[in-house]
């Protein structure tokens, strides 16, 4: 139990004058404040599309309840007494999350390590895009904020102001970074439109006015800002494409274009990670948005932003660490369902296993030299040593994860019938007797 | 089998399957950063010897 948390408490039902307090504190809004999260305060007049309908409220839409309750319960273990030291750190006078402490030494790498494995574990490695992830970004941000000082101190200190902002306010990130629609055989700069990739086409006394579409912004439609830059060089004569920013999602003219809501119409036992883990994508339509010049890291500077990638030096860690995670799911889950089937003892499920065994224990040791050989980086953040090897053998890895469920659970993976059956008192009985498998339930077997 | 079958058969899980095989970019650029990056002789000219004692 939280200290001070009411169990009648709701934190679906949270003022909606938490957004306007949030907002004008520039605090996250899934801060939370003595362990209740104030997820209502994403009615923020963001501007989110699904299906041609404007959603005004994602906190009650059942595309992202269940994650939003997902998000929120991981919001709320940071107060919890069994998790907070292992979730928060004293940080220059605050408390912050370990997700964007910068770690000074080995030492504080493992102890983010600790806090990324809890996260991974508490959503079983099925959210690419938790928090975690783009605090690590910015983590990378603060310290590649040396190399953008030789070029622009002021957006050297806008890089550690906006860590200082979003490590103090736990903000929740997304990022968008690729050009998606546009004509490949065109240069950046020689697309018949021009805005079909986001673009500077003016600037204001407030900041640089941006044009054009971004993706792929995972959990867009439920984070406070939005990191933006390109995952691909600009060539030199191409500045106006050459910039990198944050911005909070209810920015002025920033359209938020929700691809599938797989969890709208789902049934909780029947897509159990469904409706709890869809961390939904999407595009970002920049329609002349304004982005304060506080906010800008890069500007017009190709050359500069061309190493920006080195940033994601933390977050990869983060992503190996929990893909590890989902691995064990998959293990995991595997193990429980060909025990029950009794196919547990034959040598074709049992090389199935192992090799998820394998994959897994090679990334555990992949890890392992990361943290053993870490390194401190030029801006004297203390760095994993990531080999190229490690994250090509952990896509490989997921990938045969995928075709090795397939291969021990074979035809009932088209599942037909579930737990949801049982509750009809016409058809109940029939799934409870003939699904049950080796399961003492049949509960057991459909969940 | 739900918890199964939502980790490999859903949208939900094709999804997650392809987000984790793009996260990071194309995996066969990050092939070529790794060809590009290995900078380890060893292996090179142990058998360039081996092959000069062959004689």
């Amino acid at each position: 139990m939280l200290d001070g948390f009411d169990e009648s408490y709701n934190h679906l039902n949270f003022l909606d004058r938490a957004a306007t307090v949030a907002r004008q504190r520039g605090q996250s809004l899934w801060r939370t404040e003595q362990g209740r999260i104030t997820s209502k305060a994403l009615r923020d007049g963001r501007e989110v599309w699904y299906g041609s309908k404007r959603i005004n409220d994602v906190t009650t839409h059942s595309g992202f309840t269940g994650t939003i309750k997902t998000l929120a319960d991981l919001y709320d273990k940071q107060h919890d007494p069994e998790y907070k030291d292992i979730m928060t750190v004293e940080y220059e006078g605050e408390r912050i999350s370990y997700s964007y402490l910068p770690p000074r030494n080995a030492e504080e790498l493992a102890l983010k390590r600790r806090n990324i494995e809890l996260w991974s574990q508490q959503t079983l490695g099925q959210m690419g895009r938790y928090p975690d992830f783009c605090a690590q970004l910015v983590v990378g941000l603060f310290d590649w904020a040396h190399i953008i000082e030789k070029t622009n101190p002021k957006w050297a200190e806008n890089a550690r102001a906006y860590h200082r902002h979003a490590s103090r306010n736990d903000l929740c990130l997304t990022h968008a970074l690729t050009d998606q629609y546009y004509d490949r055989t065109k240069r950046v700069s020689e697309q018949e439109d021009p805005d079909l990739i986001l673009h500077i086409v003016g600037e204001t006394k407030e900041g640089a006015v941006v044009r054009g579409l971004r993706t792929l912004a995972t959990l867009a439609p439920l984070s406070d800002e939005v990191l933006v830059y390109p995952n691909r060089a600009r060539d030199a004569d191409e500045a106006d494409y050459a910039i990198a920013f944050a911005l909070p999602m209810n920015a002025p003219g920033l359209k938020i274009v929700c691809r599938d809501l797989y969890a709208e119409h789902a049934d909780p036992d029947r897509h159990p990670l469904t409706t709890r883990f869809d961390e939904v994508d999407a595009a970002l339509i920049f329609d002349d948005v304004v982005v304060p010049w506080e906010r800008i890291f890069v500007y017009k500077d190709p050359k500069l932003l061309a190493g920006i990638m080195y940033i994601h030096t933390w977050a990869q860690y983060s992503t190996m660490l929990r893909l590890i995670t989902k691995l064990e799911g998959f293990l995991g889950i595997a193990q429980l369902l060909t025990r029950l089937a009794k196919r547990n003892t034959s040598a074709s499920s049992q090389i199935l296993l192992s090799s998820l065994m394998q994959d897994i224990e090679i990334l555990r040791a992949c890890m392992q030299v990361a943290g053993s050989n870490g390194y401190r980086a030029a801006g004297g953040t203390w760095a994993p040593l990531l080999s190229p090897a490690y994250r090509v053998h952990s896509i490989e890895a997921s990938d045969r994860a995928e075709r090795t469920m397939e291969g021990l659970l074979t035809s009932t993976l088209m599942l037909s019938g579930g737990a949801s059956d049982l509750n009809n008192s016409e058809i109940g009985p029939f799934i409870d007797r003939y699904f049950r498998g080796g399961a003492t339930t049949t509960g057991s077997t459909c969940g | 089998m739900a918890v199964a079958a939502d980790m490999v058969m859903t949208p939900f899980g094709k999804r997650s399957q392809l987000y984790e095989r793009l996260q990071s970019g194309e995996v066969d650029r990050m092939r070529q950063r790794l060809y590009n990056q290995y900078n380890d002789p060893t292996p090179a000219q142990r058998m360039m010897r081996f092959v000069k004692d062959m004689g």
